[in-house]
C-alpha cells in the first residue's frame, strides 16, 4: 500500500482506504473514491501540487496534500469492476 | 412577475450538469436573485415561460452532496427543507442530471429522494452520450427511480417542451421511493449510484474528443502557451471590446450635461443637481456595463466550454500557495482592468472563503483608473534616466507599482485565509467537464442578467454616493464676480466648497506625509472615479486642464509639491480603497456593508501605513 500522491502517471491503482477528517473522506467518497476502487493518475499540474485522477468516465484532480492521505495499492494487471473498464483497456493494450 | 401563492419548485444537480442553461431556456429573462441573507451565493427564482399556472423555478448552486460541507450545500439544504426564510415552501424537485455523469447525479438523488417531495428528472446531454457511440436506457431508468425522466438533447432543446408541460402539474409528480436506508453510508450510496449506471448505460465511454484536446490544453509547454494566449485575449477584451460603447457613453452623458447647462457660468441650482448630480452619476453607474457584459461573457464561455477547469489545474498550485484556488486568477487578473468586473467574476469560485478571500484583495489590482494618477506623477517627479541603458527609471517604477500590488494582494490573501476565512483547502477539487461547445443563448443570458443586477443593485448606491459628492462640491454656492472667468469661478467654487472644507479638516490626520488640503481634497473626489485626482489638481494647481501627461500642469505640480509628498500619494493610491463603484459592488458580492467596511479600512490602513513610510523614506534621500 502506498500514498497516492506517490503513484506514477499513467499507473492504475486501487483505492484502500483514506485518512483524515470525516469530512475530507466523506467528500473523497463523494468524488467516487470510495475504498475497492479503481482509478488512473492522468497528469500532475506543471508546477506539481495538483494531481489528475480518473474512475469511470469521470476525471477530476485533488491536490497533493489530499492525495498523500489516500492510501491505495498499484495494479499491475486490471481486475474488472464495472467503472473501470475504460482505463482497463487503456493498461492491457499498453503492455502488450 | 412572480404571482403571489405560485408553486416553487427547485432546481438542483451537479455543477457542470447543464442545470443553469436549462434554467434560462425554461425561465428567459423574467428572473430574479432571490435574497437570502447572510451568504453570497444567492438562489436565482423565475417563473416558467409558457404556462398557464403560475410556477416559479428556484435554480440553487450546483451541488454535489446534500450533507453540508459547503456554503453552496448549506443554502441549497435551507431552501429544500423550507428553512431559507426569504422563499416559501419548496413543492416540488427538478433534478438535473447530466448522463455523461451519471454516478454523481444518482448520488445526490438518493440524499434528495429522502426528503420526500415530488421530484421529475431532466436528463441532458443525452446527445453527448449518443456521440459517444454509447447508449443509455431512459425508460429502464425512469422505472428503477420511480420519477419520470425527461431527456433533454443538447442546444436544440428537443424535450424542454415536454418538461413544460410538466411543470405545469407539479400535484401530479411522483414522489421516488427512498432507495437506501436512511442514515446509510457515502461508501453505500456511491456503491447503489454505480449499481444503478451499470444498469442503465449500455457502454460507459470516456470522451475521445476531450482526451485529445487535454492532450494539449494540459500540457506543460503547449498549455502553460495556450493559457497565457486565451488570459492575453480576455484581459485586452475587457478594454478593446468595451472601449468603443464605453466611450460612446462617456461621450453621450458629457453632450447630455453640457447641453442642458449650457453657455451660462452659473447654472440653476436643478439643473446643476440634474447635470452633474444626476445624470453624471447615472452615467459612472453606465459605463461599467460594457467591461461586466464583456467579461461575463467570456468568463461563461470559458466555464461551459469546460476549459475553465483546465486552466485551473495549470495554475492551482501558484494561487494554492496563498491560500487561494486557480479560479481566483481570472477575477484577479481582470481587476487589473477595473475591479468591478472582477469582483463580479469571483462567481466562478465554488469555495466560500476562497471566493471572499479572492474579493477581498481585487481592488488592491492596479486598475486602469489608477494610472493617470501614476502617469502624471511619475511624470512630474521620477526623473527620466535609463537604467542600465535598456529601460527608463519612470518605466521601471510603474512596473514595480504594478507588480507590487499583485504580490501585496496574494500575502493578504493568504493572511485572510489564515485568520479570517480558514479551512476549506483539503477538500478542494477540480472536476474536468468533457468540452463542449457553449450554447450562445445561455451566455448572452447570463451575461446580461449579471449586467442586469449590477445596474440595479450596485448602481442605485453608486448613484446616491455621486450625487452627495455632487453637494460637497456645489455648496456652499459662490456668487460669481462679472469679471470672472469659467475656469477662475470653478476654481473659486471648489476652493470655499464642502468638499474641500472637509478636506481641511482631515489634512491635520495626514500630518505624517504632510498631505495638504488640494491632496486631501484630491482624494474625496477620487470616490467618484480615481482619475479625478488629477482634474483636482489640474483646477487648484495649475488652473487649466486635466490631462496627466500635460507639461503645464506637471511643471505647476513640481514647483508647488514636494517630490516626497508626491511619492507618498503614489504609495496612497496603490492601497487606498478609494472607488465608490468598488465599495458598491463589494457590498453587493459580500452580502453586506460590513465586508465593504472591512475592506475599505484594511485598505486605508495599508495606503496610510504605505505613505508615511515612503515619504519618510523619500525624505532621507532626497535631503
Amino acid at each position: 500500500m502506498v500514498a497516492l500522491n506517490a503513484v506514477p502517471v499513467g499507473q492504475p491503482f486501487r483505492v484502500e482506504k483514506i485518512c483524515g477528517p470525516e469530512s475530507f473522506v466523506e467528500r473523497m467518497y463523494e468524488l467516487g473514491l470510495v475504498p475497492g476502487t479503481v482509478a488512473t493518475v492522468l497528469r500532475h499540474s506543471l508546477l506539481g501540487g495538483t494531481v489528475q485522477l480518473r474512475t469511470g468516465t469521470t476525471t477530476f484532480a485533488i491536490r497533493l496534500p489530499a492525495a498523500a492521505a489516500i492510501m491505495v495499492t498499484p495494479l499491475r494487471e486490471q481486475p474488472i469492476p464495472h467503472s473501470c473498464q475504460k482505463s482497463g483497456e487503456m493498461t492491457a493494450s499498453s503492455s502488450s | 412577475m412572480i404571482k403571489e401563492g405560485a408553486v416553487h419548485v427547485a432546481v438542483v444537480g451537479v455543477p457542470n450538469s447543464g442545470k443553469t442553461t436549462l434554467y434560462n431556456a425554461l425561465t428567459g429573462l423574467r428572473k430574479k436573485v432571490a435574497n437570502y441573507p447572510g451568504v453570497t451565493v444567492e438562489p436565482s427564482i423565475g417563473a416558467v415561460r409558457g404556462v398557464d399556472s403560475s410556477v416559479v423555478l428556484v435554480d440553487l448552486p450546483g451541488i454535489y452532496s446534500l450533507s453540508p460541507k459547503s456554503v453552496d450545500e448549506s443554502v441549497t439544504r435551507a431552501v429544500l427543507g423550507g428553512t431559507a426564510s426569504s422563499l416559501p415552501p419548496i413543492k416540488g424537485i427538478l433534478l438535473v442530471l447530466d448522463a455523461t455523469n451519471l454516478e454523481r447525479g444518482l448520488f445526490l438523488f438518493s440524499q434528495l429522494a429522502e426528503l420526500g417531495k415530488p421530484m421529475v428528472v431532466a436528463l441532458t446531454m443525452v446527445d453527448e452520450i449518443k456521440r459517444r457511440g454509447s447508449i443509455l436506457d431512459d425508460i429502464l431508468l425512469e422505472s428503477l427511480l420511480g420519477v419520470d425522466v425527461y431527456p433533454i438533447v443538447g442546444t436544440k432543446g428537443l424535450g424542454i417542451e415536454r418538461l413544460r408541460n410538466a411543470l405545469a402539474t407539479v400535484t401530479q409528480w411522483r414522489v421516488p421511493s427512498v432507495p437506501l436506508v436512511p442514515g446509510v453510508s457515502v461508501a453505500e450510496r456511491v456503491a447503489w449510484a454505480r449499481g444503478i449506471v451499470a444498469q442503465v448505460l449500455r457502454k460507459d465511454a470516456v470522451d475521445e474528443r476531450t482526451e485529445r484536446i487535454d492532450q494539449i490544453a494540459l500540457h506543460p509547454i503547449w498549455g502553460t502557451l495556450l493559457f497565457v494566449l486565451i488570459m492575453g485575449i480576455i484581459f485586452q477584451s475587457i478594454f478593446t471590446w468595451s472601449a468603443p460603447m464605453m466611450d460612446w457613453i462617456d461621450y453621450a452623458f458629457n453632450q447630455l450635461r453640457t447641453w442642458m447647462v449650457g453657455d451660462t457660468l452659473v447654472p440653476p441650482l436643478w439643473i446643476d443637481f440634474l447635470a452633474n448630480g444626476v445624470i453624471a452619476g447615472v452615467g459612472s453607474v453606465l459605463v461599467f456595463a460594457p467591461q461586466i457584459f464583456v467579461l461575463m461573457l467570456l468568463v461563461t464561455f470559458l466555464e461551459d466550454s469546460g476549459y475553465l477547469a483546465r486552466a485551473t489545474f495549470l495554475v492551482d498550485r501558484l494561487l494554492g500557495i496563498f491560500g487561494l484556488q486557480g479560479r481566483s486568477f481570472i477575477p484577479l487578473l481582470s481587476s487589473y482592468a477595473c475591479a468591478i468586473p472582477g469582483i463580479l467574476s469571483a462567481r466562478i469560485i465554488p469555495s466560500h472563503a476562497e471566493r471572499m478571500a479572492t474579493i477581498l484583495v481585487a481592488p488592491l489590482m492596479t486598475c486602469s483608473a489608477r494610472l493617470p494618477v501614476y502617469t502624471l506623477l511619475i511624470g512630474a517627479f521620477v526623473p527620466s534616466v535609463m537604467v542600465g541603458g535598456l529601460i527608463s527609471l519612470q518605466a521601471l517604477v510603474l512596473a514595480a507599482l504594478y507588480v507590487g500590488a499583485g504580490v501585496i494582494g496574494l500575502v493578504i490573501a493568504w493572511l485572510l485565509r489564515k485568520t479570517v476565512f480558514v479551512g476549506e483547502q483539503a477538500t478542494f477539487f477540480i472536476e474536468f467537464p468533457p468540452y463542449r461547445m457553449p450554447y450562445w443563448r445561455n451566455l448572452l443570458t447570463r451575461a446580461f442578467l449579471r449586467m442586469q443586477d449590477f445596474i440595479q443593485t450596485a448602481g442605485t448606491v453608486i448613484l446616491a454616493i455621486s450625487i452627495v459628492l455632487w453637494a460637497l462640491g456645489a455648496f456652499p454656492r459662490l456668487q460669481p464676480q462679472p469679471t470672472m472667468e469659467p475656469q477662475q469661478y470653478r476654481r473659486a467654487q471648489l476652493e470655499q466648497s464642502y468638499a474641500a472644507q472637509l478636506g481641511k479638516v482631515i489634512a491635520p490626520l495626514f500630518a505624517p506625509m504632510h498631505f495638504d488640503w488640494r491632496i486631501t481634497l484630491g482624494i474625496i473626489g477620487s470616490f467618484a472615479a480615481r482619475e479625478v485626482f488629477v482634474s483636482v489638481m489640474g483646477q487648484l494647481v495649475s488652473g487649466t486642464d486635466d490631462d496627466p501627461s500635460n507639461a503645464h500642469l506637471r511643471q505647476a505640480l513640481q514647483q508647488s509639491m514636494d517630490p516626497a509628498v508626491a511619492f507618498a500619494v503614489i504609495a496612497f493610491y496603490m492601497f487606498a480603497l478609494q472607488c465608490m463603484s468598488t465599495i458598491a459592488v463589494l457590498r453587493r458580492e459580500t452580502g453586506s456593508w460590513g465586508w465593504a467596511a472591512f475592506a475599505f479600512l484594511y485598505m486605508l490602513a495599508l495606503a496610510y501605513v504605505a505613505a508615511a513610510g515612503t515619504y519618510n523614506i523619500a525624505r532621507l534621500f532626497l535631503s
